[in-house]
C-alpha cells in the first residue's frame, strides 16, 4: 500500500501529512509517558543514579534478571523447535490449504491469556487430562508435576509464542527459489542433505527474526509465570510491578523498566539488522 | 502476554468514564439546589469489589445516602500507585477508599490520606486501635482450608506448628507469595506465642520458613486460588481466610476451615488527600465505624467480624461461631505499626527468599 502511494507523482510530499496523526498519537501516548519513566529512573529529589547503583548490587534484581533470561531463552528455544516444523509443513501446502492452516496457527491469539492459563490447569494439573491418562495407563505413581514449576511456564509461554516464530520462518521458506532444491536433487542430493544444506540455511534469517521477536516478548511477560509458575519463576515485569505498587519506589521501578527497555532495544536492533539483510520481511 | 493488566485497567477506566459521565449528567439538576450541608451531591467510593462491596452498598452506603441525600458512586480497584498518582497530580477522583492493611500502611506513611475527623467519626472501644488517617472497620482471619472429603479432621494441621510438621500431617501446602501474614505464622510455627509476635524477629521467621518451603506446592498470588487450588486437588492444606471458605461452602464446594491459632487481619478505610468532597467522605466514613453497621455486615458475611466491641452482642449465632475470640491467648493480630516501618524490607527479603 505504501509503495503504491509513493508511486503516484507528488505523493512524496503527502507522506508527512499522512504520518502526522499516528506520529501525534505516538508522541502523546508513548513518548511522553516513556520520557516520564526515563526521568523517574534518574530522579529522586534531584538527579541521581542511585537506583541503578543499588540495582547493580541487589541480589533480588540480579536473580530476577537471570531468571527472566533463563525463561525467555528456554521458551524461545521450545517455540523454535515446535514452530519450525509447522512452518516447514505450511510452506509445502498449496496456497488455499496453507491459508486455512495459518488461521489455525493464529488461534491462540483469539483467547485471553488469563482464560488460557486457567485452561492449562485443566490440562497440566494434578487432576488434569495428562496426569489422569498417565495414572490410568501406568498406575497411581505415574503422575508428573507439570504445573507451578518451570515446565508449566514454558508450556504456557510457547503456546503464545509459536505464531511469532512460525510466520517469519514461513516467510523465509516461501521466499526460497524452488529451483535450488530441484538443482540439488538433480545433482543427487537426498532430502536430508537438501534440508541441511539449502532449506535450513536459507531460512535462518526468518528463524533468527522469529527467535529475537519471541525473546523480546518473553522478557516482558508476567501473567503466565505468576499463574503457571512456581516460586522461583519471577520475571522483570513482576519486579517492576512490585516496586511500583507495593513499595511505591518509582525510582527503582523506573530504573528496572529502563534496563528492560534497553535489553529489548538491543534485541530489536538485532532484529532489524537481520531483517535488512534478509530482504524478505 | 502482559496484556491482562491492560484488561484490568480498561475495566477501571470504563468505570471511571461512567462515573464521570454520571457526574456530568447529575450535576445539571443539582446546581440550583442551594448548598447542601455537606457541600457535595455525590462522592466516589472505591473498594475491592465482589460480595464485600455489595454489602457496603446495601448497608453503610445506603444508610448514608438515605440520611444525607448524597449519592455514592461505587467503583473498584484501590491501588497505592494510582492513589499516589492522583494525589501527586492533584487530580483526586476517589473520595473514600477501603484498603488492605498493607495499602493503608503505605498510604498513611506516604501522606496520601486526609486526617480522620474524629469529631464526625464516633470511634468506640474496639478490638483494634484507630489511626490518625485511617481506621479498621472489619476483621477477617487466616487459618487452614482443606477438603473434608480427602482429609478427616484428625489428619488436618490445626496449629501453625502442625502446619509446619509435614511428617505428622503429610500433604501439599499452599502459602502466600508475600511477606505479610506469612512471617507471623512462621513465627507461631516456631513456637512464638501469638500475643508476643511483634516486633517480628525476621531472621527467625525466615529460618522457620526454610523448613516449610520444600512442602509448599504453590506460593499463591491471587486470594481466590487459596480455595480453588484445594478444590482442584493441586494442594491439600492452604493458608486461607474463613470468609472465603464460608462462601465456597455456600456454593456447594466441599471445603472446610480450621484454625487453632487464628491470625486476625483488618480492612481499613480512609479519605485520599485532596478529596474534593472531604466532608461528605468523612460523614460516610462515620457509618463504617458504627457498631450496628459492622454487626449487620458480620451477619451478612460470616467469617468477617466487627471491630467495635459494642457490635459483638448484635451478632447472630452463626456469625459468632465463625469468629475467633480476640482475647484468646492463641489469637494473633497483625500489628500495623511494625509493618508500617518494615513492609518494604520484609517484602523484598521474602521475594528474594522465594527465588533462592
Amino acid at each position: 500500500m505504501a509503495t503504491a502511494a509513493m508511486g503516484r507523482p507528488g505523493s512524496k510530499g503527502d507522506l508527512p501529512i499522512l504520518l502526522a496523526p499516528v506520529t501525534a498519537l505516538l508522541v502523546l501516548v508513548f513518548f511522553v509517558p516513556l520520557s516520564f519513566v526515563l526521568f523517574y529512573s534518574v530522579y529522586d529529589n534531584g538527579l541521581t543514579a542511585k537506583a541503578f547503583v543499588s540495582l547493580a548490587k541487589s541480589t533480588l534484581f540480579l536473580r530476577v534478571l537471570g531468571t527472566s533470561f533463563d525463561i525467555a531463552l528456554s521458551a524461545t528455544a521450545v517455540s523454535l523447535l515446535l514452530g519450525y516444523p509447522i512452518a516447514l509443513h505450511l510452506a509445502r501446502q498449496p496456497p488455499r490449504r496453507r491459508a486455512l492452516l495459518m488461521i489455525l496457527v493464529l488461534l491462540p491469539f483469539w483467547t485471553s491469556i488469563l482464560v488460557k492459563s486457567f485452561a492449562f490447569y485443566i490440562i497440566l494439573g494434578n487432576q488434569g487430562i495428562i496426569n489422569q491418562a498417565l495414572r490410568w495407563v501406568f498406575g497411581e505413581a505415574a503422575a508428573v508435576k507439570l504445573l507451578f514449576n518451570r515446565v508449566g511456564v514454558i508450556v504456557g509461554m510457547s503456546h503464545y509464542l509459536i505464531p511469532f516464530v512460525v510466520f517469519p520462518a514461513l516467510a523465509s521458506l516461501l521466499a526460497q527459489n524452488p529451483d535450488l532444491r530441484r538443482a540439488a536433487q538433480i545433482m543427487g542430493a537426498g532430502p536430508v542433505r537438501i534440508f541441511l544444506r539449502i532449506t535450513l540455511p536459507l531460512s535462518m534469517p526468518g528463524v533468527i527474526a522469529g527467535g529475537l521477536m519471541s525473546m523480546v516478548i518473553s522478557l516482558g511477560v508476567f501473567v503466565t509465570p505468576t499463574l503457571l509458575g512456581g516460586k522461583a519463576d519471577m520475571m522483570m515485569a513482576n519486579l517492576i510491578d512490585f516496586y511500583t505498587r507495593d513499595t511505591l519506589d518509582w525510582n527503582t521501578a523506573a530504573a528496572i523498566a529502563v534496563i528492560l527497555l534497553a535489553l529489548s532495544g538491543i534485541l530489536i536492533a538485532m532484529l532489524s539488522w537481520v531483517r535488512r539483510d534478509d530482504g524478505v520481511a | 502476554m502482559s496484556n491482562s493488566q491492560g484488561f484490568k485497567k480498561l475495566t477501571i477506566s470504563r468505570r471511571k468514564l461512567l462515573a464521570a459521565g454520571v457526574g456530568v449528567a447529575a450535576a445539571g439538576p443539582y446546581v440550583i439546589v442551594p448548598g447542601r450541608a455537606l457541600g457535595a451531591q455525590q462522592i466516589v467510593f472505591v473498594g475491592y469489589g465482589g460480595v464485600n462491596q455489595e454489602w457496603y452498598e446495601k448497608l453503610m452506603v445506603a444508610e448514608f445516602t438515605k440520611d444525607t441525600g448524597v449519592k455514592v458512586i461505587m467503583s473498584s480497584g484501590p491501588d497505592l500507585a494510582k492513589l499516589k498518582a492522583q494525589v501527586m497530580t492533584k487530580n483526586v477522583e476517589w473520595d473514600i477508599m477501603t484498603m488492605s492493611s498493607g495499602l493503608a500502611v503505605g498510604a498513611e506513611r506516604e501522606g496520601l490520606l486526609e486526617k480522620v475527623d474524629y469529631s464526625v467519626v464516633k470511634w468506640q472501644d474496639s478490638i483494634q486501635p484507630s489511626r490518625e488517617c485511617t481506621f479498621p472497620f472489619y476483621t477477617y482471619w487466616g487459618g487452614v482450608a482443606f477438603d473434608p472429603k480427602r482429609f478427616p479432621i484428625d489428619k488436618v494441621p490445626k496449629t501453625w506448628a502442625d502446619f509446619w510438621d509435614a511428617k505428622k500431617f503429610p500433604g501439599r501446602r499452599g502459602l502466600r507469595d508475600r511477606a505479610d501474614e506469612m512471617l507471623e505464622i512462621a513465627l507461631m510455627a516456631d513456637g512464638v506465642p501469638p500475643k508476643k509476635l511483634f516486633p517480628l524477629d525476621m531472621d527467625r521467621a525466615f529460618k522457620s520458613l526454610d523448613r516449610i518451603k520444600p512442602h509448599v506446592a504453590k506460593f499463591i498470588a491471587q486470594t481466590p486460588q487459596t480455595i480453588s487450588l484445594v478444590q482442584t486437588n493441586e494442594i491439600d492444606f492452604s493458608y486461607a481466610f474463613a470468609g472465603r471458605v464460608d462462601a465456597a461452602q455456600k456454593e456447594g464446594i466441599s471445603m472446610d476451615f480450621v484454625s487453632g491459632q487464628p491470625l486476625i487481619i483488618s480492612t481499613f478505610i480512609g479519605v485520599p488527600k485532596g478529596s474534593k468532597n472531604r466532608e461528605a467522605a468523612m460523614k460516610l466514613m462515620s457509618y463504617f465505624a458504627r457498631p450496628d453497621m459492622q454487626a449487620a455486615y458480620g451477619n451478612a458475611l460470616p467469617g468477617n467480624g466487627p471491630i467495635a466491641r459494642a457490635a459483638m452482642p448484635m451478632l447472630s449465632g452463626k456469625a459468632k461461631s465463625m469468629l475467633p475470640n480476640a482475647d484468646d491467648p492463641q489469637t494473633a493480630f497483625v500489628d500495623m505499626d511494625w509493618w508500617a516501618d518494615n513492609f518494604a524490607e520484609a517484602t523484598k527479603r521474602y521475594k528474594q527468599w522465594l527465588l533462592g
